[in-house]
């Protein structure tokens, strides 16, 4: 059940409607717990249990951390970190681990068979085990108190409109707006489906209708491409991948909105960055706020020296590249930031009191630069095995003859669309997509959002799937 | 640093006016719209994708020993108007072709499914069937409707079925009335796009208009495809092929399915070169004597012959329904 699909806006409208009822606040997060335990089994209902595990398991250990001390508190937080990653383990890298043991044993020349078995992987699974556990490492932390009632955790794990693709909550922040029943405010309804509208524009026509079908057609080629079309692919990809995930998350922060609640904003116009430490500040900000509180700082961050901090940034990047997805492609993709990552920091120690590079055309100048080596990064993130990756990057960067497959309609679609998006970031980057819009002649709104609408409904397209759903 | 939080603002636009205006201009623009296609002929209409064929795949499940299934490439979707199948077997009739490819992944898929137990109706076009090339010309087709249907959630079936009813009923959600078909062929012509050669029906029937047809829809222009494509298998190829179908098919039979191969007519330079490429004595004639089987060849019964398009390899849409009637008719004649 998909956010772009008709199913859910009736279950969406279902859910609404329950909500709206004059129940006790009770009731009404019973009823958004069922629709989310709905919503979660629409896909595979066994993986239901494995959801439960995760909050059961989470739920006990964070009420014995509170009540217990010394070694055994440890001991329940290791339940909680086990019990989750286990279950991200096996589910998203059982299948990789035995591929790549079974590679070694016969590098080694021992004849391993593979079991075969056919490991699905549970949507959302590396978000929810990331949700729940925090909430026992933050219980441990004495950052907070365990939960008064399983009703508020449960649903803090599975509040539908983000349990699947994030943003990732912490417990902290969402559970405390499960204390007391919300006044229902017919503005934030309003603005609420305003963002749901906007997110699906951004999925249904920018991601899927305009720039999907370049980057298909540049990336599912077997043979070598040209270095014009290997750029406007990987473009395409810049855009598509943020629109998509983007997309999703501003949904989800729509249909919390609709339901009186706030989840987070995950990207923070992020192809305005000026530096890389800037765009993890920006892209996917509640996952990298995940990584930095719970692992960075955990390894020590940068408070054990120079290099001790540069090995610790490449170790979280490489695990956070591993989280994306079972593939060495992901954990280049997370090298190659953390590699940026410490190269930007030896630049700043180096260069840092250099006046050159405070201007402001500087500034330009260096946020391009990161858009740019974000966009190559972003080849080893979409490319289907490594030697389609190390082809596409030879062709981009010594450009020479091969297959032209992008025409010139996708050179000025992509162009357009990724100057646009470009032009929009670096307008936003410090002002606030709410305050900015809500600022607006309310006829420009419904202006903007009727164009939206309209080209939704009238771009029919193949429908696809969330990038980010198969992480 | 924008805040990490969003929304509160004091100032909220007045959401009741934006909304109402909103759904104002939508309602107008997409009504006009719908008019605007409709007036230029184009209607609501079906695409021929992996949304309608695994609807009509999971139909199929219903209906256990009753169900007809018909599967093939083109030649068998343009051949059969499905309603006329219907009326003269009085059964339900499930059109499971699919343009350009092997039918051998979606046989694969009925054989090892306990719910199918009716009559399975095979289009053998040489090309599809006798090719070793068939891999790299079907680019595993069937197969990718196959993984489509069987990785399909519940939720997912009834949004294809919301999908479909929508596409039936509005024709704003038509392909060639997208905005980006119709404005640059606005801009260019003057005109609104013209008609799809291709009408497509619920039940996956396909007509096709030859005068709206691009390209060379010639039987010489199909015979230089079929040359560019085809490559008879070897004899040592073709025995472990057939020794596979017929493994396929009394898997079928043990579930009670009766399966019938058939070879639809062909006419011109395509039979020319389809007799060329591959004899009958050397592959169907091969294939009847080691399967199981009712075989059906068009050149044993004169009254499948006539009702070709000028391409030599596809029935005529226009007489589609009274090709139906006769090619029903051979079958029950065959019926074990």
């Amino acid at each position: 059940m998909a956010f772009n699909s008709l199913i859910f806006l009736l279950f969406f409208a279902g859910v609404l409607a329950v909500h709206a009822l004059p129940l006790r606040w009770q009731a009404r997060k019973a009823n958004l717990l069922l629709a989310s335990y709905v919503f979660y089994a629409a896909w595979n209902p066994p993986f239901l249990v494995l959801l439960w595990i995760s909050t059961l398991t989470d739920w006990f250990a964070a009420r014995r951390i509170r009540i217990s001390s010394g070694r055994k508190r440890k001991l329940y937080l290791l339940l909680s970190i086990l019990v989750n990653l286990g279950l991200l383990g096996y589910f998203k890298y059982g299948g990789f681990l035995e591929d790549n043991f079974s590679q070694l044993m016969a590098w080694l020349g021992v004849d391993y068979q593979v079991s075969g078995s056919d490991i699905i992987l549970p949507l959302g699974i590396s978000f929810y085990t990331f949700q729940s556990m925090s909430y026992s490492i933050d219980v441990y932390r004495d950052r907070i108190k365990p939960a008064d009632s399983i009703l508020d955790f449960a649903l803090y794990v599975s509040f539908f409109p983000q349990l699947v693709a994030g943003p990732i909550l912490r417990a902290g922040y969402f559970m405390q707006q499960l204390v007391e029943a919300h006044r229902r405010r017919a503005d934030d309804f309003g603005w609420g489906i305003a963002l749901i509208v906007v997110g699906l524009f951004e999925k249904v026509v920018l991601a899927d209708g305009l720039l999907a079908p370049v980057v298909e057609k540049v990336y599912t080629l077997s043979a070598d491409t040209t270095g014009i079309d290997a750029w406007v692919g990987t473009l395409a990809f810049s855009g598509q991948i943020f629109f998509d995930f983007n997309g999703y998350s501003v949904i989800a922060v729509g249909l919390a909105k609709c339901l009186g609640f706030q989840v987070p904003w995950n990207f923070l116009s992020p192809y305005a960055s000026v530096g890389f430490s800037d765009f993890w500040r920006r892209w996917h900000v509640t996952l990298s706020a995940w990584l930095r509180d719970y692992l960075y700082i955990s390894l020590g961050g940068n408070r054990l020296g120079q290099m001790r901090t540069y090995a610790n940034l490449a170790m979280t990047m490489l695990l956070g590249g591993l989280w994306h997805g079972a593939s060495w492609l992901f954990v280049l993709w997370g090298a190659a930031h953390g590699m940026l990552l410490i190269i930007e920091r030896l630049s700043k120690h180096l260069l840092g009191g250099i006046a050159f590079f405070q201007g402001p055309a500087t500034k330009v100048m260096l946020g391009l630069l990161t858009f740019v080596l974000v966009t190559l990064t972003w080849v080893l993130f979409r490319a289907p095995d490594l030697d389609s990756a190390a082809r596409l990057y030879a062709v981009m960067l010594m450009p020479s003859g091969g297959i032209n497959v992008a025409d010139l309609r996708d050179v000025i679609v992509v162009s357009s669309v990724i100057a646009a998006l470009l032009g929009t970031h670096w307008f936003m980057r410090n002002r606030e997509f709410g305050s900015a819009m809500k600022r607006l002649p309310w006829p420009t709104i419904a202006f903007i959002l009727a164009a939206m609408l309209i080209a939704i409904l009238l771009s029919a397209g193949e429908e696809r799937d969330f990038i980010y759903f198969e992480f | 640093m924008t805040s990490f939080t969003s929304n509160s603002d004091p100032s909220e636009p007045r959401w009741g006016y934006v909304w109402a205006a909103t759904i104002l201009l939508v309602g107008i623009v997409v009504g006009s719209w719908e008019l605007l296609v409709r007036d230029a002929g184009l209607g609501p209409a079906y695409v021929d994708n992996k949304t309608l064929w695994a609807d009509t795949r999971h139909q199929l499940n219903k209906h256990g020993q009753e169900a007809i299934v018909l599967l093939g490439a083109s030649r068998m979707q343009r051949a059969v108007d499905v309603n006329t199948m219907i009326d003269r077997f009085d059964r339900p009739v499930f059109q499971l072709s699919v343009e350009g490819s092997s039918y051998l992944p979606v046989l694969e898929n009925l054989a090892v499914d306990p719910r199918i137990s009716g009559t399975v109706v095979v289009s053998i076009a040489p090309a599809f069937t006798f090719n070793r090339l068939l891999t790299q010309l079907d680019n595993g087709g069937q197969a990718k409707y196959i993984a489509h249907y069987d990785t399909q959630s519940y939720a997912r079936q009834l949004e294809q079925r919301l999908t479909l009813f929508l596409q039936g009923r509005l024709a704003f959600r038509a392909p060639r009335a997208k905005p980006a078909i119709v404005i640059p062929e606005l801009l260019n012509t003057g005109t609104l796009p013209g008609l799809d050669p291709n009408t497509v029906f619920r039940d996956r029937t396909v007509h096709v208009n030859h005068d709206l047809m691009p390209g060379d829809q010639s039987d010489e222009g199909l015979a230089a495809h079929y040359v560019r494509n085809a490559e008879p298998y070897t004899r040592s190829e073709f025995e472990p092929f057939v020794h596979y179908i017929a493994t396929i098919v009394g898997m079928l039979q043990q579930k009670g399915v009766d399966v019938y191969f058939t070879r639809l007519p062909s006419a011109g330079a395509v039979l020319a070169l389809e007799s060329d490429y591959f004899p009958r004595e050397q592959f169907w004639d091969v294939l009847e004597k080691n399967v199981d089987a009712t075989f059906v060849h068009y050149a044993d019964y004169p009254e499948l012959e006539g009702f070709l398009s000028a391409d030599g390899s596809h029935i005529d849409s226009a007489r589609s329904v009274e090709f139906t009637a006769v090619f029903s008719d051979v079958l029950s004649l065959n019926q074990r």
